[in-house]
């Protein structure tokens, strides 16, 4: 008994220590600082993407996409997006044609069709020990994907830098220790210039739930292709800045 | 060598196996007890069935025989990696250079013969120089080793049919009174190429070794390999990755010393009952490094952890590089970007391998474009572990999807003008109500003339009232081609 206590102590100073390091490290911009609104996406995280409804799936891959594009326009790096391959009658295949509207230039993608949970899993780890946008499309519950896988990715990106996005469903009520996790659904266009029934940008409706780094927020969100980056839709935003709130360590370091 | 039926201990009857020649059933082939009664090959079935009715007479199946006899060539192969099948019931083993691995050759051929006899075959077999002079010795000689540069002095008193010629030719050298081998070292060629065609003296070189006889290996032989015979057989997962570390150290330092590397890995599992298991891992780079070579096969081993059958146990592992490319030495400098996005890319090109051999290569793919306006067509999947092919071809510039279905699936719609935008549809029994309609794009379907032509279609992107796209075509010129055009749902749209 006193043994396991002891090692969860030692654990939970080491999560302190490494949230210190973070911290510290916060203040320097990165190369690559991609930011989902107001909210900077860490490297070397994961960031989950929650879909409201099953019909949403296109649209928070489609964020995820603009992230990895605006991403890669400053620095080219791999996007590995993995998907279950059975799933692909329902929710449809990768599309190439329809990357660049995103900036994600096709040829850096590389498209993993794994057979099951199991397998995207372990693909999803493996990616993740490379310094790579990782998209994981996990839409279906499924109870493999649990507190210990996603501390793995955790662990894995943390060590190699890369991003992951895992998109799942917000009916799936799983754990996460995910950085940041967001509520996400589409949300109606404003009227296109020349055309006025025509569709104008792509918008998402953008709730951030939780985040390691403190705050939380609604947006809407605008992609502006011509300047391949996200941007915030102005009439329509209300949006609470989140400040990097110190928040203490136990309420932000258990998730249960 | 002359392979021959297992016999079976249990059964006291003889077996023969027979086969349509000669405008009969003849014997093909006979286990110890038939020749012991006297039976022979080519014997009718109907004469040795009165002499003996209790015989077991079995059709022989030449397919199942030539496959059969291709796996012990594939099992032999532990002697080395050139075994060559001339005929069913004849094989040729390289042992170049192997000799090492078993102390010997006279150790390699006991080992062989133990081998088979306890896999109950029975067998000739010779070693020399020459493949020629091998052959004339199993078949015909009373040594079975012809050291080196021996083979002249070894095949002269045998037989001229021990030089693999056609039998009209044998018989007409023995009607000329040239009956051993021996008789034609010293006859002048011009006269013997004039009556006997080139291939008594191409047969002849062979034997001798003053002509080159290629042999074409069951399985193509590797450049590079490294093996190890264990002295004690093992079969647990972690025996063979043990195992496997030195090899790929040893292939390694090899495909160093040729500045080449390698992309695909064989790792052939030889088993103690004759068996052999073989893995192969894919590389989409050149590679040789020993723990990208590991990490490619600790993989593979995982997968067949559950369900491999290591019989009584591997006694020898050979791993071998296929598909070998060059690859020269490369000098990392600290502080250098150049080799440090060289080291990304190596990075990248491992993880590719490491996913493509666990998830299979056809679910790890690139996107590539085509040439065509038909929107499932112009892009395709392939392998990344396949090398790209440098295309040209960009994608499609007007706003396509970012997933398609992998087909188009029916929905109804409602238009308020016959050749315009829907304004409700429904899809998988929900409704949805459009607020944006973008469109139509024409695309029409440019196999005219053949069978796959479809007709036209009027894409529209359209937004639902909260903000869902999709990508919707009518099919069908209205007016045109059809009066009731059908409705589609092809793509998602963010």
């Amino acid at each position: 008994m006193h043994a396991i206590a002891r090692r969860n102590e030692l654990a939970r100073l080491r999560r302190r220590i490494a949230d210190i390091e973070k911290r510290e490290f916060a203040g320097i911009p990165e190369a690559d600082d991609i930011a989902c609104g107001p909210v900077s996406l860490a490297r070397g995280a994961v960031h989950e993407f929650r879909a409201g409804d099953y019909r949403d799936a296109p649209s928070v891959l489609g964020l995820a996409l603009a992230l990895a594009g605006a991403a890669s326009a400053k620095r080219a790096q791999p996007i590995i997006w993995i998907g279950q391959a059975r799933d692909a009658f329902q929710e449809g295949v990768p599309y190439g044609c329809g990357l660049n509207f995103f900036g994600v230039h096709a040829e850096l993608c590389i498209f993993v069709h794994a057979r099951d949970a199991k397998a995207v899993l372990w693909a999803a780890e493996e990616a993740a020990r490379h310094d790579a946008i990782v998209l994981i499309e996990f839409w279906k519950p499924h109870p493999l994907l649990d507190l210990t896988a996603t501390r793995r990715l955790q662990l894995c990106a943390e060590q190699s830098g890369a991003r992951l996005f895992l998109l799942r469903d917000a009916r799936d009520e799983g754990p996460s220790t995910a950085r940041t996790r967001w509520r996400l659904g589409p949300a109606p266009s404003a009227e296109d210039s020349l055309d006025e029934r025509g569709l104008g940008r792509p918008r998402w409706s953008a709730a951030l739930e939780k985040s390691r780094d403190g705050g939380h927020g609604w947006w809407v969100l605008e992609w502006d292709h011509a300047e391949r980056r996200l941007v915030e839709a102005a009439p329509h935003s209300r949006g609470v800045v989140p400040a990097m709130a110190d928040r203490s360590f136990e309420e932000t370091t258990e998730v249960a | 060598m002359k392979k021959q039926q297992k016999s079976l201990e249990e059964t006291a009857a003889p077996i023969v196996i027979h086969e349509n020649a000669k405008s009969a059933l003849r014997i093909r082939a006979i286990d110890a007890r038939a020749g012991k009664l006297g039976f022979y090959q080519g014997q009718a079935l109907a004469d040795a069935r009165a002499i003996e009715p209790k015989l077991m007479a079995f059709e022989a199946d030449a397919q199942e025989e030539a496959q059969s006899f291709r796996r012990l060539a594939v099992a032999l192969m532990r002697y080395s990696p050139v075994v060559s099948v001339q005929a069913t019931g004849e094989l040729f083993i390289d042992i170049t250079g192997c000799q090492r691995l078993f102390g010997g050759e006279e150790a390699i051929l006991s080992d062989l013969k133990e081998r088979m006899a306890r896999a109950s075959y029975s067998m000739c077999a010779a070693i020399a120089d020459t493949a020629g002079a091998a052959w004339a010795l199993a078949r015909f000689g009373c040594v079975e080793i012809a050291g080196d540069g021996a083979q002249r002095r070894a095949i002269a008193s045998l037989p001229v049919e021990a030089l693999r010629l056609p039998p009209e030719l044998s018989d007409r050298l023995r009607r000329l009174g040239l009956k051993t081998i021996g008789q034609l070292y010293d006859m002048p060629r011009r006269p013997l190429t004039a009556r006997f065609t080139k291939a008594l003296l191409s047969r002849l070189g062979q034997a001798l070794g003053t002509e080159a006889e290629p042999l074409v290996p069951v399985i193509p032989a590797p450049r590079y390999y490294a093996e190890r015979k264990l002295a004690e057989p093992i079969a647990t997962i972690e025996a063979i990755k043990s195992v496997l570390a030195p090899l790929a150290h040893d292939l390694n330092e090899q495909l160093v010393r040729g500045a080449a590397g390698a992309r695909r890995f064989d790792l052939a599992l030889f088993r103690v009952d004759n068996e052999v298991t073989r893995l192969g891992v894919g590389a989409s780079a050149p590679a040789r490094a020993p723990a990208h070579v590991m990490r490619l096969f600790s993989n593979r081993l995982d997968d067949i952890r559950d369900d491999h059958d290591a019989g009584f146990g591997y006694e020898q592992l050979r791993l071998s590089a296929f598909d070998v490319r060059p690859l020269g030495v490369r000098q990392r400098t600290a502080f250098d970007l150049q080799s440090d996005r060289e080291a990304q890319e190596e990075a990248l090109a491992e993880l590719k391998d490491r996913l493509s051999n666990r998830l299979g290569a056809k679910h790890v793919r690139r996107v590539s474009f085509r040439n065509t306006h038909l929107p499932e067509r112009a892009a395709f999947f392939t392998p990344v572990v396949t090398p790209a092919s440098p295309s040209n071809v960009s994608p499609e510039e007007r706003p396509r999807p970012i997933k398609l279905l992998p087909r188009p699936e029916e929905i109804e719609a409602l238009a308020e003008v016959p050749d315009g935008p829907p304004i409700r549809f429904k899809w998988r029994r929900v409704a949805y109500a459009v607020a944006r309609a973008n469109g139509p794009e024409r695309i029409a379907d440019e196999w005219q003339g053949k069978e796959t032509a479809g007709p036209t279609r009027d894409y529209y992107r359209v937004e639902t009232q909260e903000g869902r796209r999709y990508w919707l075509f009518r099919e069908g010129l209205y007016g045109g081609e059809t009066t009731n055009p059908r409705w589609f749902l092809h793509g998602f749209f963010a």
